[in-house]
């Protein structure tokens, strides 16, 4: 028998049954579309995350006080270290060709009020490189001063959120504001920039290292930002930091450094992992709808048994009859995978306008995959009622019984 | 041209052997126009299915042009029925979903004739039959009449050499079976070998040959008796 009659006995065989079949087509769909819009919500995920990441600047070293072995456990975020990493820490650093710039960090949490207003916040003390290491850009005013990196200016800049929480729309630049026991002169306010991973600076102030260590009572930086020279330099510089931190704390490394690029990979590979289980998740439906194919299969091949007789007596061997049923769980599959295909891909967009703070996206594989998957849910769920037709004995089939 | 030697088949009932066809021996010559009678469960039926390659006998040897059949597999099984032999029912055994053509086409798909070669092959058959103002009509738009011609013509399309009728006529009215059973004898006249199962006496005395069965066994051959 040849391939297109196959098809078209299968189509034939499918629109004698149009609810039944509808039903089939609409699980399938229902699948198909919830395997594509389910990992375009996942791929999204792992786009915003890692953009977010991308965002904080490119190629940078994050230079962590003390090591997994001098404060014991986990990574040490918080930790503490023999030999704290200070600014002149922080200008050494710079001195290396590799180097870009680096950017000393204090963070802390104080009350920030203007007049009747109060609310605790997240301040940054940083230098001036912190805006060319972080990407930001200044809406009104200017950022933290360029000059003296040890002088404790009273002066801040506002994120831009918390500007607009506690001026609104008005323009502060030059006016002055409290935080915690000092008063600060305003000297610039932050460009909106979508939400930022790690640290939020919308709703943080900055405001000079030294200051910061003042109000903190802190001498120890949080962390040193560097910026390497590019990409390629990254793993050198990482080691040259290692090699002036030993020279100066006395012969001990006692850092650790991250890589920007490891934190996205390893978010990266962790939502990846996310966009495969929901996929997964979602391929169950797919095991559902297979079964319902197997079950309307099974009904057709005891509803058309004595057809079924009728083709073998017209010379129908085995393999024949089981190609023809196979063909139909096939077409209802691959009908149904490629509905559901077009109502997923065509929902993605619809989502994406409906929801715009976040983009979802379709990975090219899920395609492939939902497809594949629709494929092999039709032959694996067919082929039983298949081989149940293609045995029936042919005088019993005939005789309908 | 067909030659059952010792012939058994036996089923298996619950606990019990039933022997449908019990030592069965049969000559059938090229171009005989033959009727099996018989009560039910007479094996006149399970003659039928095995002649049609449908069932496989327990024991015993069927050739067939002088070939042996027993041995044959359920592909070259599939291949024979294809090639050699046209089946009537009682109940027609019309795909609903199809159309007359569609019904006719069957055979000529299996066999994997191309499209176009079909379509003439097809009008003919159909001409022949003088169903020609029918081909689009599905089987529940034609009369009984029309369904059985639909089904001798489905039969008769790939010109097999042997033809076997089930109770052609047990489901058609008197009229419709009279003109069912001249079609099935002009046939027989054009050199095709046809055999008849039928309970009805009256169109069973009408073929050359007349047999009667009893217990899986011949009891009686009008042959036998004019040799």
């Amino acid at each position: 028998m040849r391939i297109d009659d196959v098809v078209r006995f299968s189509i034939k065989s499918l629109s004698a049954y149009p609810a039944r079949t509808a039903l089939i087509l609409l699980a399938m769909v229902i699948s198909i579309a919830s395997v594509i819009i389910l990992t375009s919500l996942g791929e999204g995920a792992r786009l915003y995350v890692t953009g977010q990441f991308r965002s904080l600047g490119s190629h940078l070293l994050f230079v962590l006080p003390g090591r997994t072995e001098t404060t014991g456990g986990l990574p040490p975020i918080f930790g503490t270290a023999p030999h704290d990493l200070t600014i002149d820490d922080s200008i050494a650093l710079a001195h290396s060709v590799l180097i870009e710039r680096t950017a000393p960090i204090v963070i802390g949490a104080a009350d920030v009020s203007y007049g009747s207003k109060e609310r605790e916040v997240t301040v940054i003390g940083s230098s001036h490189n912190l805006k060319n290491v972080f990407e930001l850009k200044v809406a009104k005013g200017r950022f933290l001063p360029d000059d003296d990196i040890y002088r404790s200016d009273r002066v801040c800049v506002l994120g831009e959120k918390l500007h607009k929480e506690l001026f609104g729309h008005r323009d502060v630049v030059g006016e002055w504001v409290r935080i915690g026991n000092y008063r600060f002169r305003i000297i610039g306010i932050l460009a909106p920039r979508g939400a930022s991973v790690g640290i939020d600076m919308s709703d943080a102030v900055m405001i000079p290292t030294p200051t910061a260590q003042m109000l903190f009572d802190r001498p120890a930086l949080f962390r040193i930002i560097v910026k390497a020279k590019n990409k390629q330099a990254l793993p050198r510089a990482e080691q040259e930091i290692l090699d002036t931190i030993r020279i100066r704390h006395g012969g001990e490394a006692d850092i650790t450094i991250i890589r920007q690029d490891a934190m996205i990979s390893t978010f990266d590979n962790i939502l990846k992992t996310l966009t495969w289980a929901v996929g997964a998740i979602a391929a169950i439906s797919l095991i559902v709808a297979g079964i319902l194919i197997m079950n309307v299969m099974m009904v057709a091949v005891s509803q058309r048994k004595s057809e079924i007789g009728l083709l073998k007596a017209l010379g129908a061997p085995t393999h024949q009859v089981m190609r023809i049923f196979l063909s139909e769980a096939l077409m209802l599959s691959l009908s149904g995978g490629v509905l559901g295909l077009i109502f997923g891909l065509a929902s993605v967009p619809l989502i994406n306008y409906l929801i715009p703070d976040f983009v979802l996206q379709t990975p090219v594989w899920s395609i492939f995959a939902a497809l594949a998957t629709a494929i092999a849910t039709g032959l694996i769920f067919g082929s039983i009622p298949a081989l149940k037709a293609a045995r029936l004995n042919p005088v019993t089939a005939l005789s309908g019984k | 041209m067909i030659s059952l030697h010792d012939i058994c088949r036996e089923f298996q009932v619950g606990d019990e052997r039933v022997r449908a066809l019990d030592h069965l021996s049969i000559q059938i010559d090229r171009g005989e126009y033959m009727s099996i009678m018989g009560a039910s469960g007479s094996g006149k039926s399970t003659l039928l299915n095995i002649l049609g390659l449908l069932d496989m006998p327990s024991s015993g040897s069927y050739r067939f042009e002088e070939k042996e059949l027993t041995r044959l597999d359920e592909e070259e099984c599939a291949a024979f029925r294809r090639e050699k032999i046209g089946f009537i029912f009682q109940s027609f055994h019309l795909i609903p979903r199809l159309s007359a053509y569609g019904n006719l086409e069957l055979p000529l798909m299996l066999k994997g004739i191309p499209p176009h070669e079909r379509r003439e092959m097809i009008v003919k058959a159909l001409g022949d039959l003088g169903l020609s103002n029918r081909a689009n009509h599905l089987p529940k738009e034609l009369s009984g009449g029309q369904q059985q011609r639909v089904a001798i013509a489905r039969a008769m399309i790939l010109k097999p050499p042997l033809l076997l009728a089930d109770e052609p006529t047990g489901n058609l009215d008197t009229h419709s079976g009279r003109e069912m059973i001249e079609i099935l004898e002009s046939l027989g006249e054009q050199g095709v070998t046809l055999l008849i199962v039928t309970h009805d006496p009256q169109l069973g005395r009408r073929a050359r040959r007349q047999i009667l069965m009893r217990d899986g066994q011949i009891i009686g051959d009008t042959r036998s008796v004019l040799a």
